[in-house]
């Protein structure tokens, strides 16, 4: 298995036989001679691990197409003036209404990534452009909904997770608001100039950005998905008692593991051992961070900006949801 | 050293990863990743992919990547390549695993989730919600329930379970010593956010493990009413069946 994957990148580009031709057999062979080797790899541990690796990668890329679509629109179809129309001059009260936005974008963070680089891109403020990502997948309808009904009757806890979520966004954007310039950001540009057609800069846009997410968000769904099948809960369960080990370890869980964010809260509700407040940063830091979001951003935005960024939305996102926790729960 | 993507090899990668969703969603494979509705999203974005594709692949020949002439970004290289060559590609090399989900899906082509998670997940349920839609209970043959529905008439104590022969269908899964379960998955997005519901069985010889199997019986009362909710069914009779297309509740 690692062996044809290893081995495929090592070939040399620059023969007389092209490196798309060497792929091209790799892939070949995998199609056709896979049946050969399948038998050999069916412990279920290892079935179990491709299935949820599978599931992961195949949930997630219809949204990150979507995704990468419009995120295309934006750059090359939307003019300067609709957007600056539609964005507050004012960067400070911008991200605010990036944040409430979001409420406008019902799908997963996988979806957002791509648009906050090409709001970047098209001269929005990166905080503003962060905060609607930090957010969107967090206080979209669907999420709100699945929440409701993976808590039924408990309004306190739907609503905390929407207050929580918005804080841990708008508190980010302003901290990247603080920073300006000093934000060690990856220069956005557009990808083709002026000089070529629309449809040429369109299919390029899509095919830059799908490219730089869609490698790493293959990357997040490895290990995700090795959380998911290897590490028991009862491990999770045993610091259940405690507040602050309890707040942390579901912390560190909701960023390892992964989920969805329409469906986090169904396996939020199911950690019953753990207090509310637990539960919640489970589902605040979830679709703000994970190991998913924070490869996707370190290919998008830069490794250097994701070392900075993601510490602080972890941080934020616990702080937030511990403090509406303990307001509301 | 990892070498770049050239872009050919880029089409190359999307276009494989564009088949391998066709594909998936094209059989009903999907119905083991995920939930019905994907299928559409599923083909029009693996159609896409294809599209998306055929711009570099067609243009092989030309020199590697127009792009390239351009954006500043590109200037970057190192930083997110993990090579870090200097060879000053805009493509990062992790692009190179977009090739995972198509070896894992042609070579493994992962079952759905079975007693290995199942068994694992034993203790995470707790309370069952209650079912959108109710099966009336009553007649004289056995009803057909779905496992969480049986659960939650448990759970609740529904008086309609009393005497009431129910027929319950799912897969085989084990507990401790002898037991064993009769047991379903549910997927609220993907498999990766899986849930184990299972009513253990009664009187009855433990089949293999992940046979399918149907159970009749009747409720043993008073059971899965406290936590941690095991609802045992004491069997009349045990048969095996086909495992049905879609495997989640």
């Amino acid at each position: 298995m690692d062996d044809t994957l290893t081995q495929e990148p090592r070939r040399s580009p620059r023969r007389s036989i092209g490196q798309m031709e060497l792929v091209a057999l790799g892939l070949l062979v995998v199609v056709f001679g896979g049946q050969v080797v399948a038998p050999y790899l069916d412990g279920p541990q290892f079935t179990t691990w491709s299935t949820i690796f599978l599931a992961i990668v195949i949930q997630s890329t219809p949204f990150l197409v979507l995704g990468v679509m419009l995120s295309a629109i934006i750059s090359i179809v939307l003019s300067e003036r609709v957007l600056q129309r539609v964005v507050p001059r004012n960067n400070v009260l911008a991200v605010p209404v990036a944040g409430v936005a979001g409420v406008g974008l019902p799908g997963c963070e996988c979806a957002a990534v791509p648009i906050a680089g090409s709001l970047i891109r098209r001269g929005i403020a990166p905080a503003v452009a962060l905060t609607f990502l930090l957010a969107a997948p967090a206080v979209n309808p669907a999420v709100i909904v699945s929440t409701a009904v993976a808590f039924p009757g408990e309004w306190d806890i739907v609503a905390a997770r929407f207050i929580a979520s918005l804080m841990t966004a708008v508190l980010v954007g302003w901290w990247c608001l603080s920073r300006g310039s000093r934000l060690p950001l990856r220069k956005l540009e557009q990808v083709l100039d002026e000089s070529s057609s629309t449809r040429e800069r369109f299919a390029a846009t899509v095919r830059h950005d799908f490219v730089h997410a869609s490698g790493f968000l293959v990357l997040g769904a490895v290990l995700a998905a090795a959380v998911n099948t290897f590490v028991p809960r009862a491990i999770i369960d045993t610091v259940a008692g405690q507040a602050v080990l309890g707040v942390l370890t579901m912390a560190l869980f909701a960023f390892v593991v992964a989920l969805c964010s329409e469906s986090d809260a169904f396996v939020a509700a199911s950690f019953t051992a753990f207090s509310d407040t637990a539960k919640l940063v489970f589902m605040v830091v979830g679709p703000a961070m994970d190991v998913k979001l924070a490869s996707m951003e370190a290919g998008t935005f830069g490794g250097a900006f994701a070392r900075q960024f993601v510490p602080l939305v972890i941080g934020t996102a616990v702080a937030s949801a511990s403090l509406v926790g303990w307001w509301l729960l | 050293m990892v070498v770049a993507v050239r872009l050919p090899t880029q089409g190359l990668l999307l276009m494989f990863l564009g088949a391998v969703l066709l594909r998936i969603a094209g059989t009903d494979a999907y119905l083991r990743y995920v939930v019905e509705w994907m299928k559409w999203p599923l083909l029009v974005s693996g159609a896409l992919l294809l599209l998306l594709a055929l711009g570099p692949l067609l243009r092989e020949d030309k020199d590697d990547d127009a792009e390239h002439a351009h954006g500043g970004e590109h200037g970057h290289g190192g930083e997110h390549g993990h090579g870090g060559d200097g060879h000053g590609h805009g493509v990062p090399r992790v692009t190179w695993l977009l090739v995972l989900p198509g070896i894992i899906a042609f070579v493994v082509s992962p079952p759905e989730l079975g007693s290995y998670l199942a068994e694992r997940r034993a203790d995470d349920l707790v309370a069952v919600s209650a079912p959108t839609e109710a099966t009336s209970l009553g007649g004289d043959g056995p009803v057909d329930l779905p496992v969480e529905e049986f659960m939650w008439l448990a759970q609740v104590a529904d008086p309609g379970l009393e005497e009431q022969q129910v027929t319950l269908t799912g897969f085989v899964s084990y507990g401790g010593g002898e037991d064993w379960y009769v047991t379903r998955m549910q997927i609220g997005c993907c498999a990766a956010d899986a849930m184990a519901y299972r009513v253990k069985v009664d009187g009855a010889e433990r089949p293999e493990r992940d046979e399918w199997v149907s159970v009749t019986g009747t409720h043993v009362p008073g059971t899965g009413v406290e936590p941690p909710f095991e609802v045992v069914l004491a069997a009349a009779s045990v048969e095996v069946v086909d495992e049905p297309l879609q495997t989640y509740e």
